[in-house]
């Protein structure tokens, strides 16, 4: 009998399963679902010539629709109804993404339909405890648009049957485990429309109507479908389901349900796309670099917007404001359809435990963030270090470049001269009038000190032979200048003391 | 008896008044030591002031506007702190700030094209960050504006300085503290325009530590 074989056994009893259903999955493939702001919204499947609604948004469910109904009663019903078809290959691209996801909850994650399973009696420890993960997780699902019932219990099959009934039951226990699925209406089996008729027929209502049959009466008379099925729910009979195994890349893609010409709706879906691959990405113990993003569009005008960090990343908060900057200032060229995000490479990036975090290298992750925004906007060459090199030609002396300095030298490139430097230089030397021998400059020049012979460079083409001098002039800007040692001597402004 | 082992004598007191100031500093107020002992004292705040707008107005470059912070600047880079220099007027030379102590690689110097919103937005990002300050050189600036980036300011802790031309010192703003620069013969006259919790009649003479 089955109350004697559901005993729980040594191998079992420290699984434990989690499942995700996704109940409104034909239309959260294929839409966005923003309550109030979209059109009413169906999505319709044909089964045997004839067409029916199969998911609806909430707009679509208050004006009426329900789902089973059929297409046209329901155009009937609402005028502006926005009705799609069902897409299954969406939907399957939809679970990988989501199976990709999930990795950051456990390393061991399966596909179903319409669904994930999740065995979670190893991540329990990780997210402390199940109450916490059992939250965590759909909430998670939720903030991204998806409409999700959870089940946990200590067999995969169980899980499902319990997210399908939509009851967020969890059970830990196996010997609760018949008790509770006994209760459970058999449409949760989600056989074909012919078979529940004749579990119906027989007045088979419930799990525990089938479950208190004779076992070699239930197969004969219903095949053996459903015996198994109680079996595997039950832990009797071994469930082997194949493990989701990640790509070595990310590739994700949804596509809108109408074009659109606005950032804002391309930004809600963004965020869906990028809270998948950072999941992704945490599963997989990597970051991301180099993103790219394609606008789909109609007639080829797809547009596409690159993304390069400083360092790998999957902080999904951080992706969202350097897209959003990118996005809000762009025109798009066209109505866009759908979008693509493209992760070539991953990165490893070590998973640092937020306990062991230093304050500093919080800090500095900050500013590297802050540096990755302003280069975002700015251009790649916006941002600039300053350092010294070992030259004595003053415009030599000093180099900025886009990177950080990797070695500061400490001591430091020895800047050559103690002489007296101004904070600012010109970038080029500007020429300076002469009036009866006096260089000006808003004003005849009083030199102060000087001068500073530079005298160097003669080995390669820009030799520089130059007398300085500190100068200042009736607006009392200190100046400093110099002359140049030839024949025809000219008078350069070439740096300010401020 | 050399004198080096007679100032090692516990006994021996050496009035290092520096050092007595850099500790009123650090008791007395949040301020960044400003490197001029006369500036600290006035100051409520015992120096620059953190998480406020600081205005610094001048008539032209070159009248030691910069020299007024650089030694500020100098402590906070050596403490590992960063400084961002948003769209400067000129390149700043580093031979000369690294010879007054400036640790070059906590300056990041922010280019924006020409775009005055760009300069804006990139001040408040920076601000809003945890550098230590925030130079910017904004060409005009409106009421909300500042009041913008003051609320950035205060956000992070940043210390922020403006620097914009006198013109600008007949308007309202909601700066912790408007300076402005006269630049003497041998000395700076400094103006303070208005600082929070203090009101000054007159202005203080300063000499710079470079000067030229």
């Amino acid at each position: 009998m089955f109350e004697q074989a559901s005993q729980p056994t040594k191998t079992h009893h420290r699984l434990l399963w989690l499942a995700v259903y996704f109940p409104r999955l034909p239309l959260d493939a294929l839409t966005l679902n923003q309550a109030g702001t979209t059109p009413p919204t169906a999505i319709y499947e044909t089964q045997a010539n004839r067409q029916r609604i199969c998911a609806l948004n909430t707009s679509a469910s208050a004006a009426g629709i329900t789902v089973g109904q059929s297409y046209h009663a329901a155009q009937a019903l609402v005028s502006g109804l926005q009705a799609l078809p069902r897409d299954l290959q969406a939907e399957a691209a939809c679970l990988q993404r989501l199976a990709q996801w999930a990795l950051k909850y456990s390393s061991s994650v399966h596909i179903e339909t319409q669904g994930l399973v999740l065995e979670i009696g190893g991540s329990l420890k990780l997210f402390r405890g199940l109450k916490n993960l059992a939250h965590e997780l759909p909430d998670a699902l939720t903030s991204m648009g998806y409409q999700v019932n959870t089940g946990v219990a200590p067999t995969p099959l169980a899980a499902i049957l319990f997210a399908r009934a939509q009851t967020q039951t969890m059970v830990t226990q196996h010997d609760m485990l018949h008790q509770r699925l006994a209760r459970l209406p058999v449409a949760v089996l989600q056989y074909p429309q012919a078979q529940l008729a004749t579990l119906n027929g027989l007045g088979l209502k419930t799990l525990g109507d089938c479950l208190q049959l004779p076992r070699a009466e239930l197969s004969r008379r219903l095949g053996t479908r459903l015996r198994h099925d109680l079996d595997k729910a039950l832990g009797v009979m071994p469930d082997p389901r194949p493990r989701f195994v990640p790509a070595p890349t990310y590739f994700g893609k949804v596509l809108l349900p109408a074009p659109v010409t606005e950032v804002e709706p391309l930004l809600f879906l963004l965020q869906r796309l990028l809270g998948e691959l950072c999941g992704f990405l945490q599963g997989h113990g990597s970051g991301a670099q180099q993103l790219l993003l394609r606008l789909l569009s109609p007639h080829g005008q797809d547009q596409d917007i690159q993304l390069a960090l400083l360092k790998p990343s999957r902080n999904p908060r951080h992706l969202l404001e350097l897209w959003k900057e990118k996005l809000e200032r762009q025109s798009l060229a066209a109505a866009v359809e759908g979008l693509e995000l493209h992760v070539p490479k991953l990165h490893p990036l070590a998973t640092v435990s937020a306990d062991l975090l230093q304050d500093l290298e919080q800090v500095s992750e900050d500013l590297n963030q802050l540096i990755e925004r302003l280069r975002n906007r700015l251009g790649a060459d916006a941002i600039q270090y300053l350092q010294c090199l070992d030259e004595h030609r003053p415009e030599r002396a000093a180099q900025q470049s886009t990177t950080f300095p990797t070695q500061p030298r400490p001591a430091n490139a020895p800047c050559q001269t103690m002489a007296l430097r101004p904070n600012w230089l010109l970038n080029e030397p500007q020429a300076l009038s002469i009036n009866e021998g006096i260089p000006e400059y808003f004003g005849c020049l009083t030199l102060l000190e000087g001068p500073e012979r530079i005298e160097t460079g003669w080995w390669d083409q820009d030799s520089v032979r130059r007398d300085y001098y500190i100068a200042s002039n009736p607006r009392h800007q200190r100046l400093w200048i110099f002359r140049t040692l030839d024949s025809q001597p000219r008078w350069y402004l070439h740096g300010l003391f401020s | 008896m050399s004198l080096h082992s007679v100032l090692q004598h516990p006994l021996i007191w050496q009035g290092k008044e520096h050092q007595f100031h850099a500790r009123r500093s650090t008791t007395t107020g949040q301020g960044w030591p400003s490197g001029y002992a006369q500036l600290d004292n006035a100051l409520p705040e015992g120096g620059w002031p953190r998480g406020m707008l600081t205005e610094i107005l001048f008539d032209y470059p070159g009248q030691g506007e910069l020299q007024l912070i650089i030694p500020a600047l100098a402590r906070m880079t050596r403490k590992g702190h960063t400084t961002f220099w948003i769209h400067p007027p000129f390149t700043p030379y580093a031979p000369a700030l690294q010879r007054q102590g400036l640790a070059l690689e906590r300056l990041l110097i922010v280019n924006t094209s020409q775009r005055q919103e760009d300069d804006l937005w990139a001040l408040e990002q920076a601000l809003r960050s945890d550098a230590a300050a925030v130079l910017g050189w904004p060409q005009k600036l409106g009421d909300r504006q500042l009041r913008r980036l003051q609320l950035a300011a205060e956000s992070s802790g940043a210390s922020a300085f403006l620097f914009r031309p006198a013109g600008s010192a007949n308007r309202n703003s909601p700066a912790a503290l408007r300076l402005h620069l006269e630049q003497m013969d041998k000395h700076l006259r400094l103006h303070i325009l208005k600082c929070r919790g203090r009101l000054f009649t007159r202005p203080l003479e300063l000499t710079l530590n470079n000067p030229a």
